[in-house]
């Protein structure tokens, strides 16, 4: 059944089986998009931020006019309360949170130490330069290559053409290849490739 | 220039692909339900509150109106003004705060 029917179906009857099935379908999706706003460790916030989501919708779905479709209002009003989210509490990146990941390599075992405390040391570096990105720069990195979603996912759940995510890729990384530059020199970029 | 992408898009994704994808609760549904329920009981029984509590002032209103103001002649106008337009005075407060509501604004 299409969105906009169980909308429909909900704002006449008031059934919360309509919205369940509103939540049910779109629950991932909203997931992610909080995910990629938070930053890679914020997961229980996140969780705690789509349930906000959902009730907003729930109190707001009556000023749904139908101009665009549910799907492109829902992730606008998810990104906008992620976003609020984020201003209000932060998000610190500290070792410790970047850290524990349970790296391991393809059979299972965790790493050699050294070369463990070296991934854990250029992980944090790498995630500090993308939080000083702008934030729909940062979104669209942690979707893409933290969340493996293809642009075309990226662009629907922002409401952007293909064009433009691709065009804030490019951005994002130039603006990330010069913040890692800053710190670690040419090397830490180009491989140690002149 | 496209190695140097390169380079850095292994980079990051060498970088974040190790950190997990995080994962919803399988309950996570009925969550939301059962908090909607919740919020829906607590916004029904301040709605009552907040025509109670209006009521109650209204009712104060009119008594010390009364009270005060009955023997004095030249007050009688302003008795029937406070008995006629304090309803409208709370429907009033209570229609813009559904309006403001209306329109996200609160």
């Amino acid at each position: 059944m299409e969105d906009e029917k169980i909308v429909a179906w909900f704002l006449e009857s008031g059934d919360q089986a309509a919205f369940s099935l509103l939540v049910e379908r779109y629950q991932k999706r909203v997931f992610r998009l909080v995910c990629s706003v938070l930053g890679p460790f914020s997961e229980g916030s996140a969780e705690e931020v789509c349930q906000e989501v959902f009730l907003k919708v729930y109190k707001k779905i009556r000023l749904f006019s139908g101009r665009s479709s549910f799907r492109t209002w829902l992730y606008r009003l998810t990104y906008n309360m992620a976003l609020d989210w984020r201003r209000r509490n932060g998000v610190r990146i500290t070792g410790v949170s970047v850290g524990d990941t349970g790296a391991k390599d393809d059979e299972g075992y965790v790493c050699d130490p050294l070369e463990n405390l070296l991934s854990q040391e250029r992980r944090l570096l790498v995630v500090q330069a993308i939080e000083r990105l702008p934030e729909l720069c940062r979104t669209i990195i942690y979707m893409h290559y933290w969340l493996d979603s293809p642009v075309e996912a990226v662009a629907e759940e922002l409401g952007l053409p293909e064009g433009t995510v691709k065009s804030y890729l490019f951005r994002a990384r130039q603006s990330l290849r010069k913040i890692i530059e800053r710190k670690f020199g040419q090397v830490a970029v180009n491989g140690g490739k002149k | 220039m496209k190695e140097e992408r390169d380079n850095l898009e292994l980079i990051l994704k060498k970088t974040l692909s190790v950190i997990p994808a995080p994962e919803l609760k399988a309950d996570f549904v009925p969550s939301v339900i059962e908090r909607i329920k919740k919020e829906e009981k607590v916004r029904v029984s301040s709605k009552w509150r907040a025509l109670i509590q209006a009521a109650i002032y209204w009712v104060i209103v009119l008594v010390l109106s009364l009270g005060l103001f009955s023997g004095v002649e030249a007050n009688r106008i302003y008795l029937l003004m406070v008995f006629f337009i304090t309803p409208f005075v709370f429907l009033g407060y209570l229609l813009s705060l559904r309006v403001l509501r209306l329109r996200g604004l609160i």
